[in-house]
């Protein structure tokens, strides 16, 4: 039972990091759309808890940039008072924007542990361009595993560095003090844990919870009948090229394989995902589908295994553009749920309709600079049981940014903000609806105001399961004319708006699931009196299923 | 003839019921079951049933708080409302924040929209982002949309939420203008005079709650004060609100979303009491009922009063699950931890308590009304704690033989350990699941346990509260007499106040504070005008303070931030930057001196100073007449496995008097609740009759084995 109370301990240990990081953080991507982890780890670099609201991916790698750090700074060279940082994409979470700053923990002079924190900066330099870096060197600065810290004095050379290189050095050094807060009160925690409970170590601590993890995993796998299963989807590239993500899974008993031969391969564009990410949203899927409520730490990961060609999109090798990795790394999941939906169809969930970003940068016309985002979230693929949410992102977490509050930060006034009616994916559970919204430079506006969108799901449709039919694509329109990325008004993704310009962007719907004739008379009405069916209807109504799966969504008004 | 008030808290289950003599400082109080179809039935009831003991009763005042609200939202028992927004807007209401609550879930749902996508229209208007119209209103076209509504879709009420409204109220107002000349008598709520902050989502919502149950509030009040008439007596009443203060009755008409969270707010008020009457400055509220337990820090004996709560859960523990309400509320965390939590062993097989609960129906397994998964409760009775025959004072009895056999089948075998030893093990996980919560609620706003004394309450809260004090380190702890009752009694000390706010985004530098003295002027007249108050100036008799909530520039937690007014009159920014450069130290360690300071809601709290008695408990604890004389009555009760089950002298309440000092093992009974004091502890009655709970020096260590 003492475990048991030394689990909660930890999890409110890191749960104050959290706390620490959260509260002192400047970055949107910290506080707003929750982009970052925290995590505790035993000498060893065994996962002890991770906090609350970490993303879940980022503990597949953190033990992985552990075991990166001590090959470079071995246990015997760390000192009291240590921080050590990186941002390498390799080494990391997948791009430069992910900075990890780790930190010994010492009780006395022994090592006891370590505290990681990794989040996701404003700006880390290069581009502003997601995806529109031909290598990496063009993304921002890459830090190497280096000391940031030793014994508690900085390294103002490497801080000069790291600040003079980036266009918010307050945000960076602001948020790198809040992920060094969340690793000292984490350190404290553990050292305080430790005298309470009169433990010279962590280690065992860490080496049960991840036994039991993994064998918890093992027997989830080893309900899955064992088979190979294969799914593919495609996906447009920024050039509107048409790639293609396949995956088989192979379940042998408590094991599985999931292996990515096939996927097309790296490209010139910013949407390359480095193998970390790959392997890191693989096993989540995963996780997601077979054991959803097992604590994350890196034993549950143990009985899965990842697979992907080198210098495919998905294992691409340096110095491959990897900034924009979430449009390609957020296909994952839907193609791991394709693969399971053929054996556990009850548990997954129809592909979902991506989002457009949208960056707002410029100035007014008294100089003052303005910046905010735009994050409309598409539909949500349905489930096997109940329909997707209208406008929710997937798989990442975040959310998106009220109206007013982007009205207040920038010039732009938007128009309408609406679901977009039929949008959703067929079936006998309809997908999420998308959304459009539409962006206005006021015309006596007197500055200089620049979007840059990161347009997905144009072309390609987030497709349905077991039947069900796919999602609206998306659309993306300056002045009513359709906008693709040879528009002469289209400098590497940014549109600089001119004033009276109109930007209507319309997210995609998601995938259905199940054979749209099996869709209950009820539900027809209901989405029928809410509107969130209009032409569709008269197909769910004669159980035919659409009559063209990559039917453009009509935008509201 | 004397001189009393009476107290009732309407909860889910109970309506409890308390009654204070001025004259004779006599407390009583009674529990009624809730009778949901009449809510103010059982209020009543127990009032007269209060009052009737007395010859010539005269009713000072009546003052209460209710589960109403919540209940309707949760039930669904709320009008039927149409929402007109800024045309191109009707779906922000169910676009929600566009977030998953739960990133693992594939199954996760959200709440219904408490207005369907067919009642919500969009109109013609806009106000930009600084409050200049953009857009007029389109009078034609209001008058077609409520038409649409309350002539074709018949809706009850209307609310109406327009982009940029806490800026500009303007056409809000002239909206409702002509929706209540048009429609005579219809229910209009405005999202500018509910919540008028910035964040349109929050807002909405807000607004359609306030629309959704201001009918069933009019009833409710109505039938309460019919009910007060023909009971004959002729007293006021009023109503608790989210933030602690009572208010009129008028008030809530308007605004009943405000009284959302009356009755947590109440037991966190007797928690104030408590700590006023034996002096103590920095207070942790522990209220523990059947499903949750509640915290809140009070320090200097203050609430924090927050912007925001969230209502009807999906996932009752799920923040994000809910229906977000922007009102003024106290900082509270409540987590799945009541005397009714369920135990199990998780997918890694190991124990875990909560969050979910087996309520009143079916109860732990002790209460034998079909109730099999073992609870908080059946731990308590195993471990010796809890007196089967002595459940409700008495009044109903327990059986222990399904405590033991609803853990032996969900826990033993797991565990591989005895019925004892695992129930030790259900009693030490929920004490460290709340000591987390505790821990982590406290951090966050810059606390440290070990320098808080802990008011332990509610039915399951003195039984747990030394192991919680022990997980927390916190040393010492305070337990009022009728524990089960004391969100009732809170309500007889609560102030007569409210709160205001505005929202206007500002940089320091740029604040013009004239504009913002203007505002609290404006808020003032408000203020007054729902306090009840007649005539102006000074002569209000209300004591005004200020308060904004602030930040860094660039960030988005803000914390509230108490405004001096000669500071606010002076418009003296650098008080202001020095203020928040300390209090961002004590919450977070550091500040940063380079960022500008962003101020964010102004907010207004006018409290009318009221009779709040410092002798309200009779202080007539008895003095002991032969020290040492107490009961010899014991019971075995385990309190770890080193010392195993040791014979534990049994006291009730009633039986202390003050100077008594009890050396833990030792196991007070109350009416509603036992309080458990364990070994290294020692308590003594006050003699304003609470028991203070003090810890000896030991390690931490001790009572942690087993």
């Amino acid at each position: 039972v003492t475990l048991e109370i030394m689990r909660s301990r930890l999890e409110a240990i890191t749960a104050e990091a959290e706390a620490a990081l959260l509260k002192a953080s400047f970055s949107v991507m910290i506080s707003q759309a929750q982009d970052f982890s925290v995590e505790a780890f035993s000498a060893q670099g065994l996962g002890l808890a991770q906090s609350r609201r970490s993303v879940s991916e980022f503990s597949a790698i953190m033990p992985v940039t552990l075991r990166h750090v001590l090959e470079k700074f071995p246990r015997d060279v760390l000192q009291p008072g240590d921080v050590f940082i990186t941002n390498d994409p390799w080494q990391c979470l997948g791009h430069l924007g992910d900075i990890t700053i780790i930190a010994p923990v010492f009780a006395e002079r022994l090592l006891i542990g370590f505290m990681m924190a990794l989040a996701h900066h404003a700006d880390v330099g290069g581009t502003l361009d997601d995806t529109g870096a031909r290598d990496v060197f063009e993304e921002g600065i890459r830090i190497p595993i280096q000391r940031l810290y030793e014994r508690g004095k900085v390294n103002e050379s490497l801080m000069e560095m790291l600040l003079s290189n980036v266009r918010t050095p307050d945000k960076l050094s602001g948020d790198l003090n809040a992920q060094m807060s969340a690793c000292d009160v984490g350190g404290r925690g553990l050292v305080g844990l430790m005298q309470e409970f009169q433990l010279t170590e962590l280690d065992s601590v860490g080496r049960f919870l991840f036994g039991r993890a993994q064998r918890a995993m093992e027997s989830a796998i080893g309900e899955v009948p064992d088979g190979d299963y294969s799914f593919g989807v495609d996906m447009e590239s920024t050039d509107e090229e048409i790639l293609r993500i396949t995956a088989v899974v192979s379940v042998h008993g408590e094991h599985m394989v999931v292996d990515f031969e096939g996927t097309s391969g790296q490209v010139l564009s910013g949407i390359n995902c480095a193998w970390n990410f790959t392997y890191a949203e693989s096993v989540n899927a995963v996780r997601s589908v077979l054991i959803p409520e097992l604590p994350c730490t890196e034993g549950c990961f143990e009985p899965i295994q990842v697979k992907a060609p080198a210098r495919s999109i998905l294992n691409a090798l340096p110095p491959a553009p990897v900034k924009g990795r979430s449009w390609t790394g957020f296909q994952i999941q839907p193609v791991v749920f394709g693969a399971l939906a053929q054996v556990v169809p009850e548990k997954v969930q129809a592909h979902t309709g991506m989002g457009i970003l949208i960056a707002v940068n410029g100035l007014y016309a008294s100089g003052q600079r303005f910046n905010s985002h735009i994050l409309p979230a598409g539909g949500l693929g349905a489930r096997p049981s109940l329909d997707g949410i209208n406008t929710v992102n997937f798989p990442t977490s975040s959310g998106g940014i009220p109206v007013e509050i982007v009205e207040s930060q920038t010039p732009l006034l938007v128009e309408s903000k609406e679901f977009v009616a039929d949008s959703g994916g067929l079936g006998r559970h309809r997908g999420g609806l998308g959304q459009s919204v539409s962006l206005y430079l006021p015309d006596d506006f007197r500055g200089n105001c620049t979007l840059s969108i990161r347009p997905q799901m144009l072309k390609v449709p987030a497709i349905g399961l077991c039947g069900g039919g796919s999602g609206a694509v998306g659309r993306l329109t300056l002045n009513g004319n359709r906008l693709t990325r040879s528009d002469q008004r289209v400098q590497r993704g940014s549109v600089q708006m001119r004033p009276g310009d109109r930007l209507v962007t319309v997210q995609a719907g998601g995938g259905g699931f199940g054979p749209p004739e099996e869709r209950l008379q009820e539900a027809i009405s209901a989405d029928a009196i809410g509107g969130y069916t209009e032409q569709r209807l008269e197909c769910q109504q004669n159980g035919l299923s659409e009559p063209d799966p990559h039917i453009e969504a009509v935008a509201a008004r | 003839m004397s001189d009393i008030s009476v107290a009732f808290d309407i909860g889910g289950t109970f309506t409890d019921v308390v009654s204070l003599d001025h004259t004779s400082g006599r407390l009583r109080s009674t529990k009624i079951l809730t009778t949901p179809t009449a809510p103010a039935a059982a209020g009543l009831q127990g009032i007269s049933e209060l009052l009737n003991r007395d010859v010539t009763p005269s009713l000072a005042n009546v003052v209460h708080a209710t589960t109403l609200v919540t209940n309707a939202v949760i039930e669904r028992r709320g009008a039927r409302v149409g929402l007109i927004t800024t045309e191109g807007f009707r779906d922000v209401l169910e676009m929600r924040k566009e977030q998953r609550y739960d990133v693992y879930d594939l199954f996760i749902t959200l709440p219904e929209p408490l207005v369907p996508r067919h009642l919500r229209l969009g109109v013609r208007e806009r106000m930009a982002a600084n409050g200049t119209p953009w857009t007029p209103l389109d009078e034609g076209g209001l008058v077609a949309a409520l038409r649409k509504l309350v002539v074709d879709e018949r809706v009850d009420a209307i609310a109406i939420a327009f982009l940029h409204s806490y800026k500009n109220a303007s056409h809000e107002q002239r909206a409702r203008e002509i929706a209540e000349s048009e429609f005579p008598g219809l229910d209009v709520s405005i999202s500018s005079e509910v919540a008028p902050e910035i964040g349109e989502f929050a807002r909405v919502s807000t607004t359609v709650v306030n629309a959704y149950v201001r009918g069933i509030v009019r009833e409710y009040l109505q039938e309460l004060a019919e009910g007060l008439d023909t009971l004959d007596y002729k007293a006021p009443f009023s109503v608790m609100l989210s933030a602690g203060g009572i208010t009129d009755r008028h008030v809530v008409g308007k605004f009943p979303v405000r009284m959302m969270e009356s009755g947590p707010a109440a037991g966190v008020l007797a928690a104030v009491y408590y700590a006023k009457l034996l002096d103590i400055e920095d207070v942790l509220s522990f209220d523990m009922g059947g499903t949750t337990a509640k915290f809140a820090v009070l320090r200097g004996r203050r609430p924090e009063i927050v912007g925001e709560f969230e209502t009807g859960r999906v996932h009752r523990f799920k923040s994000g699950s809910g229906i977000p309400v922007r009102i003024p509320v106290i900082d509270m965390m409540e987590i799945g931890a009541g005397g009714g939590s369920i135990a199990r062993l998780d997918r890694l097989g190991l124990l875990k308590v909560g969050p979910d609960s087996s309520g009143a129906e079916p109860g732990p397994a002790c209460y034998d009304r079909g109730g099999t998964h073992p609870t908080v409760t059946d731990a308590d009775v195993v471990l010796g704690y809890v007196d089967p025959e002595y459940f409700l004072g008495g009044r109903e009895r327990l059986r222990p033989e399904l405590a033991v056999r609803a853990i032996e089948s969900d826990v033993c075998e797991g565990l591989r350990l005895g019925v004892v030893e695992s129930a030790w093990g259900i009693y030490r996980v929920v004490s460290e699941t709340m000591a987390a919560a505790a821990r982590v609620h406290m951090a966050e706003r810059g606390c440290n346990p070990l320098n808080f004394v802990m008011v332990a309450f509610g039915g399951a809260g003195p039984v747990h509260a030394c192991s919680l004090a022990e997980a927390l380190q916190v040393s010492r702890i305070v337990c009022p007499p009728d524990s089960g009752v004391a969100s009732a009694l809170g309500l007889l000390v609560a102030p007569t106040a409210v709160d205001l706010s505005h929202s206007g985004v500002v940089r320091l530098e740029s604040v013009n504070w004239s504009e913002i003295v203007a505002l609290y002027e404006g808020m003032k007249v408000q203020a007054a005008e729902m306090l009840g108050t007649s005539g102006g100036g000074s002569e209000w008799g209300i004591a005004f303070e200020a308060s904004v909530d602030v930040r860094n520039a660039g960030q988005f937690f803000e914390f509230n931030l108490s405004l001096p007014w000669g500071i606010l009159e002076r418009g003296d920014g650098a008080a202001v930057a020095g203020l928040f450069r300390s209090r961002y130290e004590e919450l977070y360690g550091r500040s940063n001196v380079r960022v500008p300071i962003e101020l964010v809601n102004w907010r207004l709290r006018g409290v009318v100073p009221g009779r709040i008695p410092d002798t309200l408990i009779e202080s007539k604890v008895p003095r002991s007449v032969v020290v040492g004389r107490l009961s010899a009555r014991t019971r075995s009760a385990w309190f770890g496995s080193e010392a195993g089950f040791v014979q534990t002298p049994i006291h009730r309440w009633a039986d202390l008097s003050v100077e008594d000092v009890l050396e833990g093992p030792a196991i007070v009974e109350q009416d509603g609740s036992t309080v458990v004091i364990r070994p290294g502890w020692s308590a003594q009655m006050h003699e304003r009759g609470a028991l203070s709970l003090e810890r000896r020096a030991v390690s931490a260590r001790e009572g942690q084995s087993g």
